[in-house]
């Protein structure tokens, strides 16, 4: 199963390409981003998990590409009454670099708003009849259509705008609901549970919506609502000191992530609204991604919330990233704890600021530690293999010339899709240039190729890299039975209530 | 004061936080303590919480950036007041 052909290839590019510019950022990892930096973990509704960025591969759409970022992590299907709101008072965003000067040049901002009614009962003896607030996020059923919502107390609904130029003070222009021309797009319910939403894959799909985007030619489609986690890794004993034996079978252990679910936020833009001067050695196209969420800066919390008609809290000035996520796994086990909350913050073009991270990573000899004798980090610094994998792009594959070194999922959508049901989650490593590191796809089984790669998969010397053929996983794949072939591409969520 | 409370807000709303600040207790009253941090921050004088805060809501934009904070000398003053953010519970 495991196949290292190409790897001779790609060492050969790394070779001739050893760039370690000025400002680098960072790489490599084990578990997703999940609650992976200490503020984070208190603002759950920003935290972001995966950004998945691939050239669509749903039958008929492989002149777009498709990202989609998730958010808030972990979520129980039975988390009720609440459930798993995105942030209203937020700002979600994906931006793509399509200069190579590690600078957004396009953001599709996702603003989430509020809708609520309050529904009362007529509840006392005739006379005397009180109207009562119900308790409960809904208190009938719900869909099939995305307009049966009169049983619901809250909803949401948001707003996409594309900002070309600079995220805060470029050129704003809304995204248009192809339907009605509105610019106002629904979410759905999360999936509370089957006597509430009978078919909730039918409610769920109700909420993809074709959209326009202003300036840009071609439809795309837009979706955000929850999915069931598409990410897996056997979470607890990768942070139990990497109890498992990392040289098993890739598929033995549990996925820890099975019963979870995940907000995701996905959108479909045709390839030739995205790509701009970025373009590898050979002349292909090549675009940068990641995902970021911002809260405001200021928060004050209201002692009497339902004195004055405000709610629980305040928010006031700029908006302040908080959130920040492009390559899997950056944050969680590559960055320092003691700058991670700082990496969250960051912007690509600064990340010089995290270079020794990269060029001398840790995590290779946390493992040399943790299994001695077995696995040994390869002796060789600064990690350019690293620098060209992670922070620059692979030669003549996503590569840009004059590139800015910088922590960014890198896509040269020009590379033929591989269809769903042949795709190696080994990606590039295996042969499979249509997946990770040349964007991510769902089914890219990311922690076991950054475990290798780590381990030096891309060094072909093994006096450097003793390692450098050994099969590493954490002993869990994605399940592709639990992916969609067609966009949103994750699955629909797990039901809060199965009966 | 409310007219050096007002040229404090409009200086910091312009992320230069010149150091207007620091107020004793209660009410979010302040006064022009000279030297604090603005961008990155200086060290120097000190910046009452509660009027950073104030100046923050006043500076709420879309199209800003957030204000450095790092070199600021930040003071607690407010601990004990209720009625600290008042005015801005209060706003429509």
């Amino acid at each position: 199963m495991d196949r290292f052909y190409t790897r001779s290839v790609l060492a050969k590019s790394l070779l001739v390409t050893a760039v370690i510019g000025a400002s680098l950022g960072s790489a490599i990892s084990f578990a997703s981003s999940h609650r992976e930096a200490p503020f984070i973990t208190e603002v759950p509704k920003v935290d972001g998990t995966d950004f998945y960025m691939f050239r669509s591969y749903e039958p008929g759409r492989e002149d777009t590409v498709t990202m989609i970022a998730n958010y808030l992590p972990l979520q129980d299907a039975y988390g009720g009454p609440n459930y798993f709101d995105l942030d209203g008072n937020a700002i979600y965003e994906i931006h793509i670099d399509n200069s190579g000067n590690a600078e957004e040049d396009i953001t599709f901002r996702f603003k989430m708003t509020d809708v609520k009614q309050d529904l009362q009962l007529d509840i006392g003896d005739a006379g005397s009849i009180e109207k009562v607030s119900v308790p409960l996020k809904n208190i009938g059923p719900i869909g099939p259509s995305a307009g049966d919502t009169g049983a619901v107390q809250v909803r949401q609904t948001y707003e996409l705008t594309v900002i070309r130029g600079d995220r805060r003070t470029g050129t704003a222009d809304s995204v248009m609901n192809a339907f009605d021309q509105s610019a106002t797009f629904n979410k759905p319910l999360d999936n509370i549970g089957n006597k509430s939403i009978n078919d909730y894959a039918a409610y769920a799909d109700d909420h993809i919506y074709s959209a326009i985007i202003p300036g840009c030619m071609g439809d795309a489609r837009v979706f955000v609502g929850q999915r069931q986690e598409a990410f897996a890794v056997n979470l607890g004993e990768i942070f139990d000191l990497v109890n498992t034996n990392p040289l098993g079978p890739r598929n033995a252990e549990t996925n820890d992530l099975a019963d979870k679910n995940v907000t995701s936020l996905a959108l479909e833009v045709p390839i030739s609204c995205l790509t701009g001067t970025a373009a590898t050695s050979n002349g292909q196209k090549v675009i940068g991604g990641w995902t970021t969420a911002s809260l405001r800066q200021a928060r004050v919390l209201n002692p009497q919330p339902m004195a004055n008609g405000k709610g629980a809290s305040i928010q006031g000035g700029a908006y302040t990233q908080v959130s920040r996520l492009g390559m899997p796994l950056v944050n969680e086990v590559v960055i320092g704890l003691k700058d991670k909350d700082a990496f969250n913050s960051s912007e690509p073009k600064d990340d010089g600021q995290f270079a020794t991270y990269v060029t001398h990573p840790a995590l290779p000899e946390l493992l040399e530690i943790l299994f001695a004798g077995t696995a040994v980090a390869p002796n060789m610094f600064p990690r350019t293999d690293l620098v060209t994998a992670f922070l620059t792009g692979i030669p003549t594959l996503n590569q840009t010339e004059g590139v800015k070194g910088s922590e960014m999922l890198r896509l040269n959508p020009e590379v033929a899709v591989t269809p769903s049901g042949l795709q190696s989650d080994l990606g590039v490593l295996d042969g499979d240039n249509a997946g990770f590191p040349n964007g991510r796809r769902p089914i890219d089984d990311v922690v076991d190729v950054s475990l290798r790669v780590a381990m030096g998969a891309l060094i072909d010397d093994q006096n450097v890299a003793p390692n450098n053929q050994a099969p590493f996983t954490d002993g869990v794949q994605v399940d592709p039975a639990n992916l969609q072939a067609s966009f949103p591409y994750l699955n629909t969520p797990l039901p809060g209530s199965p009966n | 004061m409310s007219m050096i409370k007002t040229l404090c807000i409009s200086s910091l709303a312009g992320l230069l936080l010149t150091g207007c600040l620091s107020s004793g207790g209660g009410g979010g009253s302040s006064s022009i303590d000279q030297g604090g941090g603005g961008g990155d921050g200086g060290a120097g004088g000190s910046t009452s919480f509660t009027t950073l805060v104030k100046s923050m809501f006043a500076a709420t934009s879309n199209t800003t950036e957030p204000m450095a904070i790092n070199g600021l000398n930040i003071t607690f003053d407010d601990q004990e007041n209720e009625d600290a953010f008042s005015d801005l519970l209060s706003q429509p």
